[in-house]
């Protein structure tokens, strides 16, 4: 071996022990995705933490939340919101606990939530209230179970939404939770907040970006948000992370549907979208007419 | 928290315990609480089971309870079987002719050292309720006593 020859073969050598040590690290550090699991959900976690969560939640974001009583008493059924807040998604966090103090932790309740949300320094604590991770197989168990099944199909494209579309239901024509509900013959709660749009300065989706960066396709994630928040400013793609403004969150829920008496046995899906747009648009339209003020309610 | 607060009705035991004797009852007599028999035992009595709704915060909170000391005439006690954690009594006693005391017991109490802070933020609001609730029971038994009813 000629003396070139070995130098670029100790070159060689040393980035790739550099490469594996740095994939070491980086695997220490960066937790691996973890799928949800409905055994996660912690009811005695949940009856601990309760009170003090909803105390926090109550004085941070005041709440006013309307239509309990329209969720049936008993059976699966599923809530369908639209979203809001950014990574915050205070609604998240909001309707869980009032669901879990109105009908008691022992009710069986689940969310579905994007992967990187379980994955997040949050995660352990929503996976303990039963938010399990976006897919319809976790959806068809949890309903088959008995259970209240939360989604928010807009998902990463409407919860980061510029803030002067606040006032917008748009879940960008994704329609797997109507089949989902056909399928398993289950009422759907339609779930309207207002105000997490209000939470920091939401500029733009960064479609763009995802797109440039290959995030869309490596980890499903569509958009890369630009936001200006608190207390750092500018933020691009969740960072730094923001602390959420206190804004004041509505959330109504309205009357349950039935699609198959509503809509007949084999129904028009886009038809049953077009009408849930319209009847949340609606509501969401008769919020905002109530607000006076951004933030402050 | 514990929760005692009395009152003195002019109106004989009975007539306040067929007011107050059957739990479904008090729904209405105040906008914060509202309770449902559970229809599988719609009859007041020991085991008879009831959902209770308490507006504390923003949004009611809920329990299933079962009613677990009745002596009719008396007193009647329940405990929560789901939800909020809390033992409610409501205690009759023949105090003069025609006049009765009624004593309202409500404890409760939350996990954790926050989970006591959250019962002494909410501990203003649930006394108040307690005492409108009192405050209804007595207006609801002197109007019938008046023959106004």
């Amino acid at each position: 071996m000629n003396a070139p020859e070995s130098i670029v073969r100790a070159l060689a050598g040393t980035v790739a022990g550099a490469t594996s040590s740095a994939r070491r690290l980086a695997g220490g550090v960066v937790p691996r995705f973890r799928e949800g699991n409905l055994d996660d959900r912690d009811t005695d976690a949940m009856r601990e933490l309760l009170p003090a969560m909803w105390l926090m939640a109550s004085a941070w974001f005041r709440p006013d939340i309307r239509g309990l009583e329209r969720i049936p008493r008993q059976g699966p059924v599923l809530i369908v919101g639209n979203h809001t807040g950014g990574t915050s998604s205070p609604e998240v966090l909001i309707s869980q606990l009032a669901f879990s103090a109105y009908f008691g932790v022992e009710r069986l309740h689940y969310q579905l939530a994007h992967r990187m949300v379980l994955n997040s320094p949050v995660g352990s604590l929503v996976r303990r209230f039963g938010t399990v991770e976006a897919d319809p197989a976790n959806a068809e168990a949890a309903l088959e179970a008995g259970a209240m099944v939360t989604v928010f199909p807009g998902g990463d494209y409407e919860v980061f939404r510029p803030s002067w579309d606040s006032a917008k239901v748009d879940f960008g024509g994704r329609t797997g939770f109507l089949r989902l509900a056909l399928r398993q013959d289950v009422p759907i709660v339609p779930m309207v907040t207002l105000g997490g749009q209000e939470t920091a300065l939401f500029v733009s989706r960064g479609e763009w970006l995802a797109r440039l960066t290959r995030a869309d396709r490596a980890i499903r994630l569509k958009t890369i948000p630009i936001v200006i928040g608190f207390p750092f400013g500018l933020s691009v793609g969740g960072f730094p992370p923001f602390v959420p403004l206190p804004a004041k969150v509505t959330i109504e829920l309205l009357e349950p549907i039935d699609l198959h008496a509503k809509y007949g046995a084999d129904p028009d899906v886009d038809e049953i979208y077009r009408d849930l747009m319209a009847t949340m648009q609606a509501t969401m339209t008769s919020l905002q007419s109530e607000r006076r003020l951004p933030v402050i309610g | 928290m514990r929760i005692e607060e009395s009152i003195a009705v002019d109106a004989p035991t009975d007539r306040v315990w067929a007011l107050a004797g059957d739990p479904a009852n008090l729904t209405g007599l105040d906008e914060a609480l509202a309770i449902d028999p559970d229809p599988e035992t719609p009859t007041a009595g020991l085991h008879a089971r009831y959902r209770l709704l308490l507006r504390v915060g923003p949004t009611p909170i809920g329990a299933d309870v079962e009613i677990v000391e009745f002596a009719p005439g008396r007193e009647l006690a329940w405990t929560s079987l789901t939800g909020v954690d809390h033992r409610f009594r409501l205690r009759l006693r023949e105090v003069g002719e025609d006049r009765t005391r009624v004593v309202l017991r409500f404890g409760y109490s939350s996990p954790g050292p926050l989970g006591l802070v959250a019962d002494l933020v909410s501990y203003g609001r649930v006394r108040a309720t307690m005492r409108r609730l009192l405050a209804a029971v007595k207006a609801e038994a002197e109007r019938g006593s008046d023959g106004r009813s």
